[in-house]
């Protein structure tokens, strides 16, 4: 099999320093990164760490290959800047029409790893909903330096990770380049003013560069406390201008699985306008399937009372029923496909002109109208952006991908459970792409 | 002013880890990242310095553990600070108290109380002397012996940590190899990661440590003093290190705002002026060092000069496959080193004698795996396991080790999956190593 190699265009840029100077390494032995890591002052200093920290990563046997920092005699596939030697995945290389910027920035214990790590392998893991397809053909970078795809990262001190991955679907081939950021680093900003600063300074770096599409991901836990910190009250200067061609901002909204059930009649009650709403809520109460020929109808009707409704503050028990309606049928989407004996992607997109595709854009609406009431109810750390999706042109009114982050075996490492709907943001990219 | 100060780290929801030396949570994260994958409240000690960028000191020890309960990764540490390196003595001197965290404030007390004792290094023999809850218990003696063997093994000098591997039941070893090991106590660290400088790394193992042969003398020496006194364990293990590297080597200095060291020769009685013989022997090695340098480097030329003929001359033969072989110990002769397993020696000499067909195994596999290497021939059984069900090609060497590749062909091989022969992504010993027996008796 040809060894993989990576090219750069002229006018590639580092998104850690803005460096235009690149070339290739060789892998090497993984044990002995952190040492020659020692040589190459640089590449904490431009992530904001002290010169001598140390960095760690995963301990203690480390029996697989890394790129190393060493000038390679022949092309390789792997490629460092020559200014802040960051290992660069080749997505951030590749041809910019093909290539789709993402962003993700949550607070700790938010998901995020998590639900990034479900995007990159699902095949790995047991899934809820998106099994392994041969339809999208995912190629993941194996490193996300300090790490591997296949390691999990102990937290450690650094503060923004790399990560690239290229999506083939039919004959499209995307390179989504990433960049996963620490929310500690918001959180911390007065403790370790360095990262902060290095973090905005990579932000613009990721700005100046060009690509297709501009994703913006800000994960989201919920909390029906409203108590818990979210990187929408640290992270105003994530957002983008409002209206920046390109540019897609949203939220990951994760843990919806902690949502339960307060009061059956409270919900009903709610729903009562609705002769549609009601009866889709009730046959979700009595665990029936809620899909059915007034489905659309039903979900919008919801939509449009969640919006309607003022003060959601003094009703927040209500809220959180109807959250835990939406988890429901998102779950009970996940039943559909392999009734049908067809696959995730097929469901999504061809199976009866896009039936999936119709269900879940409802399911996202209403999570979107679920989600601007949660914020609305509670410091409204989202509104800029809810208000700049609302402008008119855009067509979805505030993006929202809803997931849980429902475990199906806690593992101790944390490797064992999985994001429902974690694919969401790939079916998406893939149609805004295509 | 307090020299000592308490230190407190831990994981907070939603927050992340934080420390009470909060501007330097950079320097601690690394710290318990190593215990990871371990249960909660794993862990052990640690004698930790660094020099921020400002040049300031600050050295600590204390006690790391997962929080695993809480989040992966996360862990809560305790202990204290100080402004300047930790002395040496401290480690066994407050050994017994230091993995209990609620003895934290009076072990601070404790320590500022006697600061000044512990910053003078002429007093650290009587110190260790007083200690009476110091002592070398007797199950202890045989695990440092190997623990000491292993760390005396390495050839200087000590830029990186030596890897230790021990049983969370065998902590207690960690204080003696710190006092009695290769690096200068005064400039050793002794952390569970990974780390740049000299010192120890320990990392946990369910399984017994692996018998590396029996103890020199040297070391024998060292353990029985160890269990009269420490003190005079302490002295010969200076002597040792002096020895070995002439006076023990400072870590070297990254900047100009390198934390000064304390090292402590342990001499018996502080003497203002070297004895006349010594004197006589430095004049000795000054003269000798100059003719010894001529000697080795004629020495080197004569036989860079029989190579290159030897290289010259043109042979019929086929150029020589360059095998690279891990290095092995030198066959031991102590009489205690325990034997390997019959039947593991058995299935690595019927590898050796009859490979399975169509793969090739690389000498330096089977070398391992003739002396009955459990962890070779698991992973040996793993690589033909994967050439033979097609998961991995079968043109590459099998070598022992996993590459990246082969890892990940693990994860994605269906039939190793089916045979069970993996547990978390690593062979699992028995039902690999019986697979093997099981192909190689066929």
């Amino acid at each position: 099999m040809a060894e993989l190699t990576t090219k750069w265009k002229k006018g590639a840029l580092c998104p850690v320093c803005g460096g235009m100077g690149f070339h290739h390494v060789p892998l090497g032995r993984a044990d002995t990164w952190y040492r020659e890591l020692e040589k190459q002052p640089q590449w904490k200093r431009y992530r904001g760490l002290p010169e001598n920290a140390g960095v760690a990563f995963s301990e203690p046997r480390l029996e697989w290959d890394q790129p190393v920092f060493d000038f390679a005699p022949v092309a390789t596939q792997h490629v460092r800047c020559s200014v802040c030697a960051s290992l660069v995945p080749p997505q951030f290389l590749g041809d910019a029409k093909s290539r789709v910027l993402l962003i993700t920035t949550g607070m700790p214990q938010a998901g995020k790893t998590t639900w990034l790590k479900c995007l990159f392998n699902p095949a790995q893991k047991r899934h809820l909903i998106a099994e392994p397809t041969t339809l999208i053909k995912r190629d993941p970078y194996y490193y996300i330096e300090p790490y591997t795809i296949a390691n999990p990262d102990p937290r450690t001190a650094i503060p923004i990770l790399l990560h690239g991955m290229g999506l083939t679907f039919q004959r499209r081939e995307i390179g989504i380049a990433g960049i996963d950021i620490k929310g500690e680093v918001f959180h911390q900003r007065t403790t370790t003013p360095d990262k902060y600063l290095r973090v905005l300074d990579i932000l613009k770096n990721l700005r100046a560069m060009k690509f297709a599409e501009l994703f913006v991901m800000f994960v989201v836990p919920f909390d029906a406390t409203l108590t818990r910190q979210n990187i929408g009250q640290l992270g105003a200067q994530l957002m983008n201008e409002p209206g920046a061609r390109g540019a897609w901002q949203g939220v990951i909204w994760t843990h919806l699985d902690q949502a339960q059930l307060r009061s059956e009649a409270d919900l009903l009650a709610f729903l009562a306008s609705s002769e549609t709403a009601s009866a889709l809520a009730r046959r979700v109460l009595d665990g029936e399937e809620p899909f059915d020929s007034k489905f659309v109808a039903a979900a919008s009707d919801i939509e449009r009372l969640v919006q309607k409704k003022r003060l959601w503050a003094k009703d927040l028990e209500l809220l959180e029923s109807l959250t835990w309606l939406l988890y429901r049928i998102m779950l009970s989407y996940s039943a559909l496909p392999p009734r049908f004996g067809i696959g995730n992607v097929e469901f999504f997109y061809s199976f009866q002109d896009g039936l999936g595709e119709k269900l879940v854009g409802r399911c996202m609406a209403l999570a979107s109208a679920l989600f601007a009431a949660w914020d609305g109810a509670g410091r409204g750390d989202f509104a800029s952006m809810i208000r700049e999706s609302m402008t008119p042109g855009t067509d979805m009114r505030f993006p929202v991908l809803p997931c849980g982050l429902e475990f199906l075996s806690a593992g101790s490492d944390g490797e064992d459970g999985l994001p429902v709907w974690g694919d969401l943001l790939l079916l998406e990219i893939l149609r805004r792409h295509g | 002013m307090a020299e000592f100060h308490e230190l407190h780290g831990d994981y907070v929801a939603n927050t992340g880890q934080t420390i009470n030396l909060r501007e330097y949570l950079d320097y601690f994260e690394p710290l318990g990242s190593a215990l990871s994958r371990l249960p909660d409240g794993s862990g052990g000690p640690f004698v930790h310095q660094f020099t921020d960028s400002g040049g300031r000191t600050i050295g600590s020890i204390g006690w790391v553990v997962s929080a695993a309960s809480k989040r992966f990764g996360a862990w809560t540490l305790w202990g204290m600070w100080t402004d300047r390196p930790v002395p040496a003595v401290t480690l066994p001197l407050f050994w017994s108290a230091l993995a209990d965290p609620s003895q934290t404030p009076d072990l601070v007390e404790r320590a500022n109380a006697g600061a000044e004792r512990l910053f003078d290094k002429k007093r650290w023999p009587d110190l260790l002397k007083g200690a009476k809850t110091f002592r070398l218990k007797d199950e202890l003696r045989e695990p440092l012996a190997a623990q000491l063997e292993h760390a005396w093994s390495v050839p200087p000098p000590h830029r990186h940590s030596i890897e230790v591997e021990l049983s969370p039941q065998m902590l207690d070893v960690l204080p003696w190899l710190y006092l009695l090991g290769p690096v200068d106590p005064a400039a050793a660290q002794l952390q569970p990661n990974r780390f740049n400088g000299a010192g120890y790394q320990y990392i946990f193992n369910d399984q017994p440590a692996p018998a590396r042969g029996g103890a020199s003398d040297a070391v024998g020496e060292l353990v029985e003093a160890a269990a009269t006194d420490p003190a005079s364990a302490w002295r010969i293990a200076h002597q040792l290190r002096t020895q070995r590297g002439g006076r023990p080597k400072r870590p070297e200095r990254p900047s100009s705002r390198t934390p000064r060291v304390e090292i402590n020769d342990m001499s018996r009685e502080p003497s203002p002026r070297k004895p006349p013989m010594l004197n006589d022997l430095a004049l000795v090695g000054k003269v000798l060092y100059p003719v010894l340098v001529l000697v080795l480097l004629t020495w080197i030329a004569w036989n860079v000069n029989t190579i290159r003929k030897q290289t010259a001359v043109p042979s019929d033969e086929p150029a020589p496959t360059t095998t690279t072989v891990s290095p092995t110990p030198a066959p031991s002769t102590a009489p205690d080193e325990p034997s390997a397993d019959p039947r593991l020696v058995r299935i690595g000499t019927a590898l050796a004698a009859r490979p399975p067909r169509n793969v090739r195994i690389s000498d330096a596999a089977l070398a391992e795996a003739a002396k009955g290497d459990a962890n070779t021939l698991a992973r040996v059984a793993i690589e033909i396991f994967l050439r033979r069900n097609n998961c991995f090609p079968r043109t590459e060497v099998v070598d022992g080790r996993l590459s990246t590749a082969e890892e990940r062909a693990i994860r994605t091989c269906a039939a190793l999956q089916d045979e069970r022969l993996v547990k978390n992504g690593q062979p699992d010993q028995p039902r690999a190593i019986t697979w093997l027996e099981g192909i190689l008796g066929r």
